[in-house]
């Protein structure tokens, strides 16, 4: 009898375990989309999407995929080297014009922007599905995404020209390529301007008028002046000659800041002057995901701010030549109002000790934004020491001495040039603040934010617009608006150094163009010049001279004159017509997806 | 089955019916000349003979040592026979068993036990969820005894089976508390490849350290899918059966056991002198056309090197010499002025940190058992050093078996460990390019130990350079370090609690749970370290912990019965459910005012809101639940056929929806030949088994959830300053990993066909296998459209490759008077293809890419062994520019001007499938395999009265290594020292290429770095004294051992054993692997 019950027991139970049920575990370390179809979720996968605004996604390459493109738009423009060493990495392939399409460097940027588009595109899906949303707050979610999207497409048009577009509806990521996308680019930021609010509740926020000047901005690019100049007087106020209402997404109206440098200020970020910024941030929790991670590297080399040994992002010679200026503080120009500063050099510590005292840095005049943009010998660096400098005196910092002089701020000035870069930089009295105190290897990221479109920018546009399809005098108050900023904002302060016997670092002057222009060539000269000038490292000149259709004449002229300068550098690079106008298309994705078709000459 | 049945063995055969015939004759004698012995002695004595497990014995044989008299065991295991006086000494046999000898002493009724001898036939092969006799297994087995495994003092299972079963091969990991990959017939699968462990019926994945195989009783290698079958999803990479010590008949017997060794490494390399070190630094500065001129080394002719070195915070360092005011001593500051005196000597790394180490092991046991019980008690320490400066691992374990049977009807029993361990790894890791052991090959020789003031000194001396200034943190503080200011521990319960009830006979409702509880918990004190190169200006406190619980529970009916003494057949089936749930949390706080270790705890931090870190906190989960039914048939015909069928249905929540269920049949069969009666006549075959199986198994061990879209709100990655506040980010959620909701078994389908034969009158026992193991549906993740986003791509079943091979294994046994010796050899190889990949020709699955040059090291590809070594052909080094010229081709920045001194690599392809002129991607190709030829072992035990000495050879052929850690150390152009043999116009037969700045190609994966890893090793010889019966003990055992006395090799690293435990980075020598050491062992054993 008991061995009976026993044995029934064990039926029993063997029935009871046969529960179904018990397979249906949800794995509890994954997160699905299920919990993103609410107003809460939706959020979180904007904030994430924003997030890759800065470049580091998930395989960045730190400098490659970095949203600030100094790797593709400064280093290959004739503004900046690639610093450092002949290294065969790929920022001197790009530098080279050497770029292949198996380089790694443009798969990640490629990779990166896609996976900003596939982030927008699932807000948009999330939004459609949530249930606790109003019909307003989807269409402002999704009209956000849509800004970034369509910012990322952006970012890998002017880079690759040819290119798929990705909305939410595609499972199949075989898309071929030969569809011109700028329709497509324009019908999202379109739908953002009109769907996205002016005021936001977060600063970092794009709003309607950020949608209308990076819509603006494609209309650059295609070069439709007319609808550019048009969409220009709804967004420039009135006090720069415009009728609209552009304002940044706290709804204070567009204006330049009183002082050039303030753009480069983590103190003073998110200013009038704002329009579309990457904010860069530090010490948040998050192991330095949010610093300017890509310019980490570009930093001056064995300096208070980096024990790195090496500056990635190096101006060039014929950068600093530019913001020479005449006795009336304007450009060296030629009678075509052709930038003739390159002629000479400006003198500089390339070749000399910096045990060497009798060092004078360039006595001549200088545009002020020189100092805020390049580091040269001599001159202070924000409120840090003087690169290069022995013994040099500073605000706030003490340098200490270097034995060695080619150990100063720079590693290798034969490949790099004697100057370093400025405005990515925090100031020494932020450092700990705005600088991050988790420090990737030698590299102290900064929480300057960059700016992807800053109102200077915008009216620089407009003046280009008023060149090229309206007034010239128009486009000439619209440049004076510029320079008048950097005349009458703040300068680098031009203490004495330490041994007092020296001369003051720099002499700053700056003036307007007040003679009118007559000649469009003449005026489209110097609206690009400015542009060089204003905008100089921020990551625009090449696609500005692509755009322009002037990379080859301009790049190829810049080389023939620079190689003298920096030989170890630049021997033999020339840049290919038809070719080095865009990237290739990496040969990984084109193995991937049979459908891309490779960029000409590739 | 409640007595092991002579009858039964008496129809096995007529070899056997003759054998027992002689016997039996032969005791019928001795009974008759008992009789007349009886007639001289009244003493009579009566027993009953029973097994291990208490089941009485029939047909054993009682004898009178010295004597022909005797007697056998009756029906019910009884025995009477009549013995001359109390000194007269019994010897009690039986085939299969240990023959047991006592003197009668003043006792007349005997209650005997016999154990069973595992080196014979009789072997029971213990499969978890039954036993069988060995003779009657379809499959491939091997069984490992307790006494090798008591023979070898180590606490891996790796090391035990190493050299000692064909078709396991084994990579020692070293260091302390670290257990070896163990695998069975070569690769299975491009993931998890660690085999099954089943304890007492509990499963486990790749085994553990918390494991004390001083408990192991018999060791079970499971190979072919007749058994491994059984185990559905999990057994696809093999099983290894472990039942640990029950108690035996008898009163309690406490026995002790521990052993003591000392272990130093084989080997390290070579460092350059820092003079040497600054001229070819100077080399590579004249050679790439840059000014002689360097922080360190001054600007002159020749490198002058400095004296002193200045550590600053931030900058670059500063160099003095003797009597400079900057390297004043009063001017020392840790954080910020650190003062070093360089070591014009040079440090040797290697010898700094690395040292002999100590381990010792004690282990206690308590066994008996009576008709209704059985228990057994054992108590283990070990304490295990490392031979790295600082690694450890010790470890207490407690384990109580028991085993009670109130009825004979019913069977209730428990087996239970519990353990407590410590240790200390090396920092930053094993077996990897960066960790510490890596560091060692960089470290500058210039830079002292520690600075004036006696502080460790650091890496800021010498930043991390392309200007070649070796680089990093002090190796010895971050061992240090470790040990100062990390603890933690890991814990387990790890038992399995069983009641078998037999309400029929043969019939048996078996109910098992199995239970494993892992508690952990660390915590570490982080200082702002001023001397690393992660200076933090906070300092930091973390704890944590966490704990994983895996119970299964099976139910099992089975039955087996014996029909008309010629169908044998046993069955059963079961359900099996299983969850596996684990947690995990910990935290972080900056900022902590008391570093006394009392007084960290996370409450005492101080989180600075602005501008500096938060407290942190992290946590994580997971959870997989399994369900299983699955049965087995078991049918033997007259002892000559044999027939075996296994199916199990598993049910694993890793899956989704469509691909829950997995179904693995297997179908076996075996022939007893030598029970044929046409071989009668051969009477040198005492037993000759021919087996085939053919079955499946699945792998499951993969991430659980990767048929899902998986989000996560990772602050790196998805956060974002939306509020343009500066240091605040917003939590951001982002894909980062693409689910594949079709993902489903990796399936293996193995075949193996074998014989085991017995021969010459069984000293000769052979075994031999031929298998052809096919995995398909293996998972990969191939690489996926950038258009999709940077979401790590879905995993997909993309893959097939088999492993064909054969295994031997021979064994010879026998005895010249007193004299023992048995000789063991395996050999085993297997040829590994890929069959199929992803459908596409084209396709290729690749190795992690590492530093420096973030080119994969190996390729699968189909046709060829899966993790093939891929890189370009080395042939030699540009001597000339003719040479150049002449060799046509030639990669990116050489001109036939500056070639010389680099390396030639091979033209082997172009875009459009020939040579083209042009060295690049399309010339990579196939230049060497981790896949060795064969892998070998060979035993030698000898026994002559109380000595003996048992030697262990063991070795791999014809397998290669990358030697890569090279191209970190001594390769031109990296920040490396050991070598000086680098090529100039004076030195053109130089191994290494010239030093300069003209390329960095020379470095990347190459056949430079191929080398032959071939080794035969004595892995281990002991010479042992044992004696019974010395005052106060009934056995006393003393042994001296040493492991990895000699290795034979051509490999020119530290080691050819190369351990990286992934399948795709196999045979790749990092640089970072725990040195194998060499130990000398003392071993001591005593039974009360």
């Amino acid at each position: 009898m008991k061995k009976l019950f026993f044995a029934t027991l064990f039926i029993m139970i063997f029935l009871v375990a046969c529960e179904k049920s018990f397979l249906d575990v949800y794995p509890p370390n994954v997160v699905g989309v299920e919990a993103f179809s609410n107003k809460n979720g939706v959020h979180q996968l904007l904030v994430g999407a924003y997030h890759d605004v800065t470049g580091l996604t998930l395989s960045s390459g730190w400098w490659s995929t970095s949203g600030t493109n100094w790797l593709y738009g400064d280093i290959t423009s004739g503004d900046a080297y690639r610093g450092g060493y002949n290294d065969g990495a790929d920022g001197v392939l790009i530098e080279h014009f050497q770029v292949q399409p198996t380089t790694g460097s443009i798969q990640e940027k490629w990779r990166s922007c896609y996976d900003g588009v596939s982030r927008s595109n699932a807000v948009i899906l999330a939004a459609n599905g949530a249930t606790d949303m109003t019909e307003t707050e989807k269409t402002t979610a999704i009209a956000e995404a849509r800004f970034l999207r369509a910012h990322f497409h952006f970012e890998l048009k002017k880079m690759f020209n040819n290119i798929p577009f990705i909305d939410e509806t595609v499972t199949d990521f075989e898309v071929p390529n030969t569809t011109d996308i700028w329709p497509k680019i324009e019908d999202d930021f379109l739908f953002a301007y009109e769907n996205l609010p002016v005021i936001q509740n977060f600063k970092g926020k794009a709003n309607k008028w950020a949608a209308a000047c990076y819509l603006v901005k494609c209309y650059m690019f295609q070069g439709k002046f007319t609808d550019a100049k048009n969409l220009l007087d709804l967004i420039i106020p009135p006090t720069y000659g415009g009728n609209g209402n552009g304002a940044n997404s706290q709804g204070i109206t567009y204006s330049l800041t009183p002082n050039f440098d303030d753009n480069f200020n983590a103190a003073f970020e998110n200013n009038s002057e704002h329009v579309f910024q990457i904010q860069f941030s530090v010490n948040d929790g998050s192991w330095g995901g949010n610093e300017n991670i890509g310019e980490t590297a570009n930093t001056p080399a064995f300096s208070p701010l980096s024990s790195f040994f090496s500056t990635w992002k190096q101006p060039s010679f014929n950068l600093v030549n530019s913001f020479k200026t005449n006795e009336n503080g304007l450009p060296i120009l030629n009678d075509w109002g052709e930038d003739i500063s390159n002629a000479e050099n400006i003198v500089n510590d390339q070749f000399v000790s910096g045990t060497d005292y009798t060092y004078k840095t360039y006595q001549g005049n200088v545009d002020p934004r020189l100092d805020w943009t390049v580091g040269r010998r001599g001159v202070p660096y924000l409120d840090w020491a003087s690169p290069s400098y022995y013994g040099a005196n500073s605000t706030g910092y003490t340098s200490f001495p270097t034995s060695d002089p080619n150990f100063g701020w720079i590693n290798n000035r034969l490949f790099g040039g004697p100057y370093t870069p400025v405005k990515n930089n925090y100031r020494a009295s932020q450092f700990g603040i705005y600088s991050d105190n988790y420090v990737q290897g030698y590299l102290v990221g900064s929480a300057v934010n960059f700016s992807i479109i800053r109102f200077a920018d915008v009216l620089l546009w407009a003046a280009e617009c008023e060149v090229e399809t309206g007034s010239l005098e128009k486009a000439r108050a619209l440049v004076n608006y510029v320079r008048e900023r950097a005349m009458t904002g703040r300068k680098v302060e031009v203490a004495n150094d330490q041994f007092g016997d020296f001369a003051p670092s720099a002499h700053y002057l700056i003036g307007l163009y007040e003679i009118p222009w007559t000649d469009p060539s003449f005026g489209r000269n110097l609206v690009r010049l400015e542009r060089r000038l204003e905008l100089a490292l921020e990551g625009h000149r090449f696609f500005d001279l692509v755009r322009w259709g002037i990379a080859d004449t301009y790049i190829n002229k810049y080389l023939t004159e620079e190689v003298e300068r920096l030989p170890a550098n630049l021997t033999g690079v020339a840049f290919t017509k038809n070719k080095n106008e865009y990237f290739p298309i990496p040969q990984t994705e084109i193995d991937l997806n049979p459908k891309l078709k490779q960029n000409i000459g590739y | 089955m409640k007595k092991i049945v002579l009858k039964q063995m008496m129809r096995t055969s007529n070899i056997k019916m003759s054998f027992f015939k002689c016997i039996s004759l032969s005791l019928v004698l001795n009974v008759f000349f008992s009789f007349q012995l009886i007639a001289q002695n009244k003493l009579t004595i009566n027993g009953t003979i029973r097994n291990e497990t208490g089941e009485t014995i029939v047909g054993a044989t009682i004898l009178i040592k010295g004597t022909t008299t005797g007697a056998i065991s009756d029906l019910e295991g009884n025995f009477s026979l009549n013995v001359p006086d109390s000194k007269s000494v019994l010897v009690i046999s039986f085939i299969g068993y240990k023959s047991q000898e006592f003197e009668v002493g003043d006792k007349i009724n005997f209650d005997i036990r016999l154990l069973p001898d595992v080196t014979q036939l009789g072997e029971v092969v213990v499969t978890g969820y039954s036993k069988q006799s060995k003779r009657d297994v379809t499959g491939a087995v091997s069984v490992i005894s307790e006494e090798v495994v008591g023979r070898t003092p180590v606490n891996d299972i790796g090391t035990v089976l190493q050299g000692r079963v064909a078709g396991v091969s084994v990579d020692a990991q070293g260091g302390p508390g670290s257990i070896s990959n163990i695998r069975i017939r070569g690769f299975g699968t491009n993931g998890n490849n660690d085999v099954l462990y089943v304890i007492d019926g509990v499963q486990m994945r790749g085994g553990s350290n918390l494991f004390n195989i001083n408990d192991i009783e018999t060791m079970t290698v499971l190979k072919d899918p007749s058994i491994t079958s059984l185990y559905g999803a999990q057994g696809g990479n093999g099983v290894i059966v472990i039942t640990t010590k029950s108690g035996k008949y008898g009163p309690p017997k406490l026995e002790y056991t521990s052993y003591f060794s000392w272990e130093n490494p084989i080997k390290y390399p070579e460092s350059m002198s820092p003079q040497k070190y600054a001229n070819a630094y100077w080399g590579y500065l004249s050679n790439s056309g840059l000014p002689l001129n360097d922080l360190y080394y001054g600007s002159g002719e020749q490198p002058v090197l400095p004296e002193y070195i200045i550590e600053q915070r931030t900058g670059s360092p500063l160099v003095a010499f003797e009597g400079d005011p900057i390297a004043d001593p009063s001017l020392y500051n840790l954080s910020t002025y650190r003062i070093l005196k360089t070591n014009q000597q040079g440090t040797d790394w290697f010898n700094t940190v690395f040292g002999t180490a100590f381990t010792q092991n004690h282990q206690l046991n308590l066994s008996g058992a009576t008709d209704k019980s059985n228990y057994a008690i054992s108590f283990n320490f070990l304490d295990n050093e490392g031979v790295v400066y600082g690694t450890y691992f010790s470890r207490y374990s407690l384990r109580v078996n028991t085993e009670f049977k109130p009825k004979d009807w019913l069977k209730i029993g428990q087996n239970t460990q519990f353990v407590y361990s410590e240790g200390n790894e090396v920092s930053g890791g094993n077996h990897k390019s960066q960790g510490m052991l890596a560091d060692l090959y960089q470290r500058s020789p210039l830079i002292p130990v520690y600075d004036v003031a006696g502080n460790f000194s650091g890496p800021k001396g010498i930043p991390d350079n392309l200007a070649l200034h070796p680089g990093g943190n002090n190796p010895l503080f971050g061992q240090e370090n470790a040990l100062q200011n990390f603890f933690g521990f890991t814990s387990g319960v790890v038992s399995s609690a069983y009641i078998d009830v037999e309400p029929l006979k043969g019939l048996v409702f078996e109910s098992k749970i199995g239970i494993q509880f892992y508690p952990y918990s660390y915590r570490y004190f982080l200082d702002t370290m001023p001397q690393n190169i992660y200076t933090s200006p906070y300092n930091s406190f973390s704890e944590g912990g966490g704990w994983s619980s895996d119970w299964r529970w099976l139910n099992k009916i089975s039955y087996e019965i014996t029909l008309r003494s010629i169908h044998k057949i046993s069955a059963f089936v079961a359900y099996e459910a299983r969850e596996y749930v684990s947690r995990n949390s910990g935290g972080t706080t900056p900022n902590l005012p008391y570093t006394t270790p009392s007084y960290l705890n996370l409450s005492n931090g101080s989180p600075i809101l602005n501008g500096g870190p938060y407290n942190m906190v992290m946590g994580g989960s997971d959870g997989v639940t399994n369900t299983s039914v699955f049965g087995n048939i078991n049918y033997g015909l007259q002892d000559k056929y044999l027939f075996s069928f296994v199916i199990r249905r598993d049910g694993s929540s890793k899956f989704g929806p469509l691909s829950k269920y997995g179904l693995f049949p297997s179908y076996s069969a075996g022939w007893r030949i030598s029970n044929e009666s046409f071989m009668t006549k051969i009477n040198w075959i005492n037993d000759l088994k021919l087996r085939a199986a053919i079955g499946t198994n699945g792998n499951d061990a993969i991430p659980s959830g990767l048929y899902l879209n998986q989000y996560n709100t990772n602050t790196y990655s998805s956060s974002y300053d939306l509020g343009g506040l500066n240091n605040a980010a917003q939590t951001g959620a982002g894909l980062f990993q693409i689910g594949n909701p079709y993902i489903h078994w990796e399936t293996n389908v193995t075949t193996n066909i074998g014989f085991d034969a017995s021969v010459f009158k069984n000293h000769l026992n052979v075994s031999f296998s031929w298998f052809n193991r096919k995995t398909k549906d293996l998972l990969g993740v191939p690489p996926a459209s950038g258009i999709a986003g940077d979401a790590l791509p879905p995993y997909k079943n993309i893959m097939k490759f088999s492993n064909k091979g054969v295994e031997l294994e021979i064994g010879y046994k026998n005895n010249l008077h007193k004299f023992n010796y048995d000789f063991g050899f395996v050999f085993s190889t297997y040829l590994n293809n890929v069959d199929y990949l992803d459908g596409d020709p084209e396709s290729h699955l690749d190795g992690d890419a590492y530093a420096p040059t973030h080119f994969s090291l190996t390729r699968s590809v189909v046709g060829m062994p899966v993790s093939s070594f891929f890189g370009y052909v080395q042939e030699g080094i540009f001597q000339s520019a003719e040479d150049y010229t002449n060799y046509g081709v030639q990669h990116p920045g050489l001109t036939a001007d500056n070639a010389n001194g680099h390396f030639k690599f091979k033209d082997v392809s172009g875009p459009e499938g020939v040579p083209d002129g042009i060295i690049d991607e399309n010339d990579r190709t196939f230049i060497g395999s981790p896949h060795p030829k064969f892998n070998y072992g060979f035993t030698v035990n000898l026994n002559y009265k109380a000595f003996d000495i048992s030697i262990l050879l063991q070795g791999v052929y014809g397998n290669e290594v990358f030697n890569y850690w090279r191209a970190y150390s001594v390769f031109p152009g990296m920040m490396g020292n050991g070598s000086d043999d680098t090529w100039s116009s004076t030195n053109t037969n130089a191994t290494l290429p010239v030093w300069d700045n003209l390329t960095t190609f020379d470095k990347m994966p190459s056949s430079f770095f191929i080398e032959n890893g071939s080794y035969l090793r004595l892995k281990n010889i002991q010479f042992g004294y044992t004696i019974d019966d010395v005052p106060y003990f009934t056995k006393f055992r003393i042994y001296l051992q040493s492991n990895n006395l000699v290795t034979i090799t051509k490999y020119t690293g530290i080691d050819p054993e190369i351990s990286t435990g992934s399948a795709t980075n196999a045979g790749i020598d990092f640089g970072g692997n725990y040195p194998i050491a060499r130990g000398f062992t003392i071993g001591l054993s005593l039974v009360l």
